[in-house]
């Protein structure tokens, strides 16, 4: 009955469409089925004009027309722009219509909220958001906005991605550039239907692009970062100006010049300190213990306060400044170490990098601001010593999750230069663990776990050590020990000294560490690294495989079984090779002793569609295989 | 309230007597740069060596002006000892401060700040430069001044005074004696002038190391503007007045930690706040701010923002008579307006209590808790019911204050009405709700209902039965394979978890997350029973299986408890220093019958068991029996209490630990030889 409603109230507004002429309606049931299937909202027209006006200016017009057609889907109807000192919002505008396209009320001022969009402790930052937002309480329903922001931080162009979120549909979206005369555009293509298409129109050089009939799309399990999956347009400029600062893009030489530019004369050392870093070095032989010596020196007298000023953000304070204050941002204190460095008649590279998860690679062929983070480079005659100068507690050299195996860019006397950090393959990421158990036949034991972790492995321990007093990591250990039911009555846990290592030592009290059921114990020899989760298996695979991250962990458990007791059945050994990595396990009998080994190695890398099937089947066997018990009978006599 | 009004024919007079007295000052407390060498020196605290820093002395001094209207005045000086890396960030500083459009202000003023360090064993000062301290706009009336010290180090002892000057006397700043970091001396000093009577409330274990109240006579400078013919001439003076002087000092107070399982951790913090209840100026009559509870309940019916929106709410009129129109009984009548109330006001998810305009906000069908259940209460009142708004504190706000009545000890509004002499609590801003019951935020032992103009508390334990029933077949086979058809049965609060579970994800994307049971189960043939029939339980029904080996087995080793078996303790930590608070009452039973497979025979299979807490607080009983060749399972568990001492953590934990070991027991089946 509802149905035969709908196709009917369907009938009357596509009859008054029709009649209505050229007017372009939003009513929600014009939507396409195969598009609005699985969306929350489905964009109907996106129009986004980006303005280049000189080399210092740029303005950049959307409207887009969104129907909301769910709970789900209402974070659409609001609209959320930042903005700064120097990206200012000109005006918003904003529509509400119901689910037959009328308009249903208009944004008012008062429905603009103004937000301060700070993350965490930052003491100078104007990052600013406005909130526009109108709702509805039936759905579904339209909303549509139009807004200009005007630019003056030409380092940053636009970038175009019409379907930005999952459970999103686009019905249509176009993008237009407009460049000056004599001002090419730069811009990068990524599955778009079709290529730019580039026109002269009056005094300027318009490019355009459009798309229609995006269905929503959806990540899968160890897939691609969304930004990957759907048309997107990069674009960035040739030549640009900010605050007085001109530069061009055009090549990762080039933008290294600018910022050659922006850091010059910032690096004066006091006096003072000058001298304490020559007294510092004197009798320090190679320039290796000299840089830790003065990557040591910076970390005890500053500390990380996130301050975003100065040249869109992108220009150092004075090395001087640091000094004094004792504090400043990645740029400011990688600026002052590059300056200590210095002193000790040591070169190094300011370095530009894009920090945290590395799903994010750097586009080698476009150059353009791609980056979050500074850190300094030290040549070196064999491999360079990378500092990151906003941790008091870091190693010198270590890079890690957060700067390791991607491309940073170096800002050398002749410009920038675009190199690899340092990659972490298995046997970086280690994590050795042996442990002996003594259990009874109640199916209780007591133990005593020993665990080296290197390498990304040894981050979360080396942060709990850092930023944690005993009682709360004693409370984190709890927490993130993998045993059905334990005590710790005592743990170590210890860096080792300049080199990415932890050593984590547990005395482990363990009751019913095996399940008792009459004369036979259970116990699951695999004590507490256990993979417990398979993503499920799609019936159909669409987008590349990624195993995120490289490791390689080893257990070996030793149980001295009580008195009396034989083993009745014993898992058979697993040994499992696999694009993924490699799997072993083995239980055995040895006297009184029961020993389990078991080695899991993964490799991070890419891998096709079709291997997704591998992956998901690997890590059940490895599951299932962790969870094997043995069952250990009492001889009856 | 404009304190304008009666401020100024009694001013008038006490500014003709002059002030007699000055009392001697003592050495300045709030002087900057008291630092001694030992502070300096100091490498660790002892009372609790893992201390990143230390809080080694922090004062705060409230106080009147009436020199611009009734001021506050409120200054503090902090000195803090860094001892480790990890502390480093106790040198950064917010300092949120508060102005209105109509020009009322909070004003920061004298920021200043040293940072004092050793080096080669001489100390070194760093001022706090003013160019450093930045201003920073949250929102419409939030500001922050956010500032870092200078030059601070492993060892240095920061510190840091300002003055905080407020037009909103009706708020007296409170205290927080207990921070992250442990604290040395913490004080705090208010001198209470005669008009305004503060109520005091004091949070957390830590004692008061002194706590002390002195009378004393001062003479305070006022100013005014008086009215002399057609203008206005701004005139000052002193008067004489007698100030109490409190004064509440907590010394060696812990670092504050959070624990999980912990709704409201704020009710623990050590900490001191205060209530306006009281302005009586000379010659005036009082003015109760909050009072008793009978004129606490007047004031909120009278009160524009609550009990006038409701009184004015002809405008549902038409709506509600539409909705019962037809309906004789009351009971029909009040699901009725509930039904609507929960399908076209949409909830925003604040918690509030007063409403600007309720007719707005039922407009735009969206509104907080306030607007949601005062339309509802509105239209009940409409539809000729007994309806009353009902003051609540969410778990999350802390535990109902009944003593004295202050508004801010509440932040949610719900509705109450009376049918029968049955009472019935109703909140509309949860669509899965069944009638009749509450969500989880609401339950907080007890909420003051205002019945016309006076009131009573009601218990918010929720009458419903909050129960989990899984109950299913299994069939094993020789080679161990298990096939099971199960269903899960949920009431009350489980069942809304699980429809609201549902509701989050959307149906499709749930059933297939449902469908993956493990690594080692599978779920299929998924039914769904009475997801939008509220009154009735939520059922799931589905067939759960498990592959066998190739071959029939002479052993075969079986988890009773499927995939339901509990398979940690949820108390894992050894000690706890807070409650554990449960919410509401646990019934979780499981009744599991197994066909055995042909040829085989029971070898093993776990011992009944019970274990009970103190006064029945918790039990659990685990049943195995064979009845006509079955094997039957029945695991129950019942949480009677909700509220469980710090001191029974250890008992609860010892409870949880044996039910885990339970549910870990195996059957074991042996082939008939």
């Amino acid at each position: 009955m509802q149905k035969r409603l709908l196709a009917l109230l369907l009938c009357l507004l596509v009859g008054a469409t029709s009649r209505a002429g050229d007017t372009p309606t939003y009513a929600a049931l014009t939507i396409s089925p195969a598009l609005s299937k699985g969306a929350n909202a489905v964009v109907r027209i996106e129009e986004t004009t980006f303005t280049v006006t000189s080399p210092k200016t740029a303005t950049e017009r959307i409207r887009r027309v969104i129907t909301v057609l769910n709970e789900e889907g209402k974070g659409y109807a609001q609209l959320v722009v930042p903005y700064d000192k120097l990206n200012k919002v000109d005006y918003i505008k904003g529509t509400l219509y119901d689910m037959f396209g009328k308009k249903a009320s208009t944004l008012k001022a008062s429905d603009i909220k103004d937000y301060s969009n700070t993350s965490d402790f930052s003491l100078y930052e104007d990052n600013r958001v406005k909130v526009a937002g109108v709702s509805h309480s039936s759905y579904p329903y339209t909303v549509e906005f139009e807004y200009q922001t005007t630019s003056n931080n030409m380092l940053f162009y636009t970038q175009w991605r019409p379907l930005d979120g999952e459970k999103l549909a686009v019905e249509k979206a176009t993008f237009q550039v407009n460049m000056p005369a004599g001002m090419p555009l730069r811009y990068h293509e990524q599955l778009v239907p079709e290529k730019a298409s580039v026109k002269q129109e009056g005094g300027q050089q318009v490019y355009q692009w459009q798309v229609k009939d995006l269905a929503p799309i959806e990540r899968e399990p160890f897939g691609p970062a969304f930004s990957e999956l759907v048309p997107l347009v990069r674009t960035a400029p040739a030549s640009f100006e900010v605050q007085g600062y001109a530069g061009t893009l055009e090549t990762w030489k080039s933008f290294g010049e600018w910022q050659n530019k922006l850091n010059q004369g910032r690096d004066i050392i006091p006096e003072a300190t000058k001298g304490q870093i020559l007294a510092l070095v004197k009798d320090l032989r190679t320039p290796e213990e000299k840089v830790k010596a003065i990557y040591q020196f910076m970390q005890n007298k500053t500390r990380y306060v996130s301050i975003q000023l100065g040249i869109g953000g992108w220009q150092p304070f004075e090395a001087s400044m640091v000094d004094s204050k004792g504090y400043g941002d990645c740029k400011a204190l990688s600026n002052y170490t590059k300056a200590l460095l210095e002193v000790a008649g040591i070169k190094s590279h300011y370095a530009l990098i894009y920090a945290g998860e590395d799903d994010r690679p750097v586009l080698k062929d476009f150059p353009n601001s791609q980056f979050n983070h500074v850190v300094v480079c030290v040549p070196m005659a064999k491999d360079s010593i990378w500092l990151e100068c906003t941790s008091q507690m870091a190693d010198a050299g270590y890079t890690g999750s957060s700067t390791g195996d991607r491309y940073s860019l170096l800002i050398t006397p002749d410009g920038g230069k675009l190199v690899s950090t340092p990659k972490f393959k298995a046997f970086d990421n280690i994590q050795r663990r042996t442990i002996q158990v003594k259990l009874n036949a109640q199916g209780s034991g007591v133990g005593e776990a020993l665990t080296n972790y290197t390498g990304i492995q040894h981050e979360e321990r080396n942060g709990v050590l850092q930023h944690y007093n005993p009682e709360e990591q004693l409370k984190w250990l709890y927490k993130n020990t993998k045993i059905p039911a334990f005590e710790i009555k005592t743990y170590n846990l210890e860096k080792v000294k300049n080199a990415p290592i932890v050593k984590e030592k547990l005395q482990l009290e363990l009751p019913r560490l095996a399940s008792v059921s009459g004369k036979r114990l259970f116990i699951t020899p695999n004590l507490m690294n256990r993979w417990s989760s398979a993503p499920a298996v799609a019936e159909t695979r669409k987008h590349e495989v990624i195993w995120p991250m490289s490791f390689h962990d080893v257990d070996s458990v030793e149980y001295e079984i009580p008195a009396g007791y034989k083993a009745e059945s014993m898992p058979q050994p697993v040994k499992i090779t696999t694009a993924f990595g490699e799997y072993q396990a083995q239980v055995q009998m040895k006297g009184t002793k029961l020993i389990y080994v078991r080695q899991l190695t993964m490799h991070k890398g890419r891998h096709k569609a079709e291997q997704y099937k591998e992956l998901v089947n690997f890590l059940k066997q490895v599951s299932r295989a962790d969870q094997q018990q043995v069952v250990l009978a009492a001889e009856t006599t | 309230m404009n304190t304008n009004v009666f401020f100024r024919p009694w001013l008038v007079l006490l500014c003709l007597a002059l002030g007699l007295s000055t009392p001697g000052f003592s050495a300045d407390p709030f002087k900057l740069g008291q630092v001694t060498p030992e502070e300096l020196k100091m490498t660790s605290y002892a009372p609790d060596t893992s201390a990143a820093a230390v809080v080694l002395y922090d004062l705060g001094e409230s106080s009147f002006r009436f020199t611009k209207d009734t001021q506050l005045q409120f200054k503090r000086i902090v000195r803090i000892k860094i001892l480790k890396k990890s502390g480093l960030d106790q040198a950064d500083f917010l300092i949120p401060y508060y102005r209105r459009r109509d020009g009322k202000k909070e004003e920061v003023s004298n920021v200043k700040g040293f940072t004092y360090s050793l080096e080669n064993g001489e100390m070194v000062k760093v001022k706090l430069d003013e160019n450093a301290i930045f201003d920073e706009k949250q929102d419409a009336n939030w500001y922050l001044k956010k500032l870092t010290m200078p030059g601070v180090k492993v060892g240095s002892v920061i510190e840091l005074s300002y003055t905080i000057t407020s037009d909103f006397f009706k708020l007296l700043r409170e205290w927080e004696f207990q921070h992250r970091v442990p604290v040395k001396w913490s004080e705090y000093r208010v001198g209470m002038v005669p008009f305004f009577d503060y109520k005091h409330i004091t949070y957390g274990g830590h004692p008061y190391h002194i706590k002390d109240a002195k009378l004393e006579r001062k003479t305070v400078p006022v100013a005014w503007t008086d009215d002399v013919g057609l203008a206005k001439v701004d005139k000052s003076g002193s008067m004489s007045m007698s100030i109490v002087q409190y004064q509440w000092v907590m010394k060696d107070v812990p670092a504050f930690v959070e624990e999980p399982y912990l709704t409201n951790a704020k009710d623990y913090l050590s900490k001191i706040e205060f209530e306006l209840a009281k302005v009586e100026y000379p010659e005036q009559k009082p003015v109760y701010m909050t009072g008793d509870w009978e004129s606490f309940t007047k004031e909120m019916v009278k009160e524009e923002e609550f009990g006038g929106q409701l009184a004015n709410a002809t405008f549902l009129k038409k709506t509600t008579d539409g909705l019962i129109a037809g309906k004789t009984d009351s009971l029909e009548k009040v699901k009725a307006v509930l039904n609507f109330v929960k399908n076209n006001m949409r909830w925003d998810g604040k918690h509030r209590i007063y409403t600007e305009n309720l007719r707005k906000a039922f407009d735009n069908r969206l509104g907080s808790s306030a607007e949601v259940n005062l339309v509802l209460t509105a239209m009940l009142r409409q539809a000729g019911l007994d309806a009353n708004p009902m003051l609540v504190s969410t778990r999350e706000h802390g535990r109902p204050v009944t003593n004295s009545p202050m508004i801010s000890k509440f932040d949610y509004v719900i509705s109450h009405v009376a049918i029968g002499g049955k009472n019935y609590l109703l909140d509309a801003t949860e669509k899965d709700l069944p009638f009749g019951m509450l969500p989880l935020r609401c339950l907080n032992v007890q909420g003051w209902v205002m019945t016309g103009t006076a009131g009573k508390w009601l218990p918010l334990t929720g009458s419903e039965r909050n129960a989990q029933l899984v109950s299913g077949n299994i069939k094993i086979q020789p080679t161990g394979e298990v096939s099971a058809l199960l269903t899960e049965n949920y009431q009350g609060v489980p069942a809304l978890q699980a429809r609201s579970a549902i509701r989050d994800k959307g149906q499709e994307a749930y059933l297939k997350e449902f469908a993956n049971a493990g690594t080692d189960w599978v779920r299929q043939g998924v039914k769904i029973h009475n997801l939008e029939n509220l009154q009735e339980s939520f059922k799931k029904e589905y067939q759960l299986s498990k592959t066998g080996e190739a071959n029939s087995a002479d052993l075969l080793y079986i988890s009773p408890m499927l995939t339901h078996g509990l398979g940690e303790n949820p108390f894992k930590l050894a000690t706890r220093l807070y409650p554990i608070d449960f919410g509401t009452p646990v019934d979780e039973t499981y009744v599991f019958t197994y066909q055995l497979p042909q040829g085989y025979e029971v070898e093993e299979m776990p011992k009944s068991a019970t274990s009970v807490l103190p006064g029945n607080a918790a039990k659990f009983s685990y049943v195995v029996q064979m009845t006509n060749g079955q094997l039957q399972i029945i695991s129950k568990l019942n949480i009677n209490k909700t509220l469980f001492d710090a001191s029974e953590y250890g008992n609860l934990r010892e409870f949880y630990n044996r039910l885990v070991a339970k549910h870990a027991e195996k059957i074991v089946l042996k082939k008939k030889s």
